[in-house]
């Protein structure tokens, strides 16, 4: 056996280049860190156009000239916080789709407390999110509006527009879980052993410090480790520290899940996973997916550890409509979002999306040529009755 | 971690022997990661850990009930309300709030059966 060729001069070297930068790095970074930073997230305007309870509905202040008939309404999930749409300036979903001249509206689902561990699915899907679209179909005075969810908000959205197609004219889902029935993502496989029933009876919500302990426990190597080696890599760049910091508020912001929303969710998507067999039942009513019979585009990412492609693209095979897209991103659950990657690849497109499909939709637009033939006949027939007395008053005149 | 540790201590005996040795320390540490990382990730998915996982919850939220009947116990002999009595008041308000929303939807589709 030869000696192991080691090139121990130059590893040494490189260790002192390093260690020479480091110090240097850490220099400037006392003055990034000590300076001031702008951090803030969700900074795009916006007014609270309705609320009930702790939920809020959010209406962006256009930038643009709206472009689009039909409003969009985003629905986030009830983990973490809808503020992750806006994390930063330039990569913004919701500045892109107001630049792009989207009416957007979303759902702020507020901080759960104690008093909130009864509300079920059904309270959310068909209490608060049915609320708030006819808020927005009543404002527009349209009889449809455009619905997109994230992640779970995606699942709320996919039995929302099962339960009232009649009201949802395109919906667009994202990172939205709807085949459990897959051993990709641990979240998968954790969820099938836990007993929902032990833990809400205990603790009410179940909070959402727990749940990110969790979430970061999914890969501990590199959300706990190599994250903050990235940090210390590049904390003299001012730009990095201020987007590192708010993707940290984002990650910590929290909010506790009420109980029986995590009771229901546990048991009847991750145990039985009955939404894609068309079996669930929310509000005493089967969520049949063939009745999603609008246009539908489905978003997810191919490196998703917390929801698998695996667990987003059965669901275009299994509704109604013939007008389905799947759109797997080569990125991971939040990277969809805010990568720069992204940024030209997600937003942009769902504004084209919709685009294509903003006319009024056939029925509807049969409705109105009906009512408008209707209204042409009584206006000819109102034109020829007036016109006669006129005629008459001619004569007599 | 220790596992991660001797794996990666093998590798590098056999790049060593290689003559393939990276010259670059950052080439050290992400080797390292993206080994321990392979080493949660089988872990995280093993039977193994899943039902110690699951017993390690329902153990916690056994002591957490227990901890609470407890306090719960010393509460009742002074003049405070309880977890438990303000949980019932609760419910009976969301299922309070529940019924006025049903009903007011149901006013609002259609004013009139309402009224009649």
């Amino acid at each position: 056996m030869g000696d192991p060729k080691i090139p121990v001069d130059l590893i040494l070297s490189k260790l002192v280049e390093d260690a020479d930068k480091a110090r240097a790095r850490a220099h400037k970074a006392s003055d990034v860190l000590l300076g001031p930073l702008d951090s803030d997230i969700a900074t795009t305007p916006y007014e609270v156009v309705y609320q009930e309870d702790r939920v809020k509905l959010k209406h962006y202040i256009p930038v643009t000239d709206i472009k689009y008939k039909t409003p969009l309404l985003v629905v986030y999930a009830l983990i973490n916080r809808e503020t992750m749409l806006d994390l930063q300036p330039g990569r913004s979903v919701v500045e892109t789709l107001l630049a792009h001249g989207v009416d957007l509206y979303m759902i702020d689902w507020g901080y759960p407390t104690r008093k909130d561990q009864f509300l079920t699915i059904d309270d959310h899907v068909n209490g608060y999110m049915d609320t708030m679209v006819d808020f927005i179909r009543h404002k527009h005075k349209l009889e449809k509006i455009n619905l997109m969810g994230i992640c779970m908000g995606g699942t709320f959205c996919v039995i929302y527009s099962a339960l009232n197609p009649a009201k949802i004219k395109n919906l667009i889902t994202t990172v939205t879980p709807t085949n459990f029935d897959t051993d990709k993502g641990l979240l998968h496989v954790w969820m099938k052993a836990v007993d929902p029933d032990r833990l809400t009876d205990t603790y009410g919500n179940i909070s959402g410090d727990i749940m990110n302990f969790g979430f970061l426990l999914l890969n501990p190597a590199r959300l706990m480790i190599d994250k903050y080696v990235g940090f210390f890599e590049h904390m003299d760049n001012k730009k990095f520290v201020e987007n590192f910091v708010r993707m940290e508020k984002w990650i910590f912001d929290s909010p506790d899940l009420p109980g029986e929303t995590f009771r229901q969710f546990i048991k009847d998507f991750y145990q039985k996973n009955l939404l894609i067999q068309s079996k669930l039942e929310v509000g005493g009513k089967r969520v049949d997916l063939k009745n999603i019979g609008m246009p539908l585009i489905n978003f997810y990412g191919k490196y998703d550890h917390l929801v698998p492609p695996e667990a987003c693209e059965l669901l275009t095979g299994r509704v109604g409509s013939q007008d389905t897209t799947d759109v797997c991103l080569e990125t991971g659950h939040i990277g969809i979002y805010v990568s720069s990657k992204c940024q030209a690849e997600f937003a942009p497109r769902i504004a084209a999306w919709l685009a294509e499909r903003d006319a009024p939709d056939q029925k509807a637009r049969k409705k109105k040529s009906a009512a408008a033939k209707k209204a042409t006949t009584k206006t000819a027939k109102k034109a020829k009755s007036s016109q006669r007395p006129r005629k008459h008053a001619q004569r007599s005149g | 971690m220790t596992q991660s540790f001797s794996v990666i201590q093998e590798k590098l005996g056999q790049l060593s022997e290689a003559g393939e040795l990276p010259e670059d320390s950052k080439k050290y540490y992400q080797m390292w990661i993206k080994i321990l990382e392979g080493h949660y990730m089988t872990l995280f998915q093993s039977d193994e850990y899943v039902e110690t996982l699951a017993k390690t919850l329902d153990a916690l939220a056994e002591f957490s009930a227990a901890k609470n009947d407890l306090l719960q116990d010393m509460l009742n002999t002074l003049p405070v309300s309880t977890q438990k009595d303000m949980d019932d008041l609760y419910k009976e308000i969301y299922l309070l709030k529940k019924r006025i929303k049903a009903l007011e939807k149901k006013l609002d589709q259609n004013p009139k059966k309402v009224a009649g």
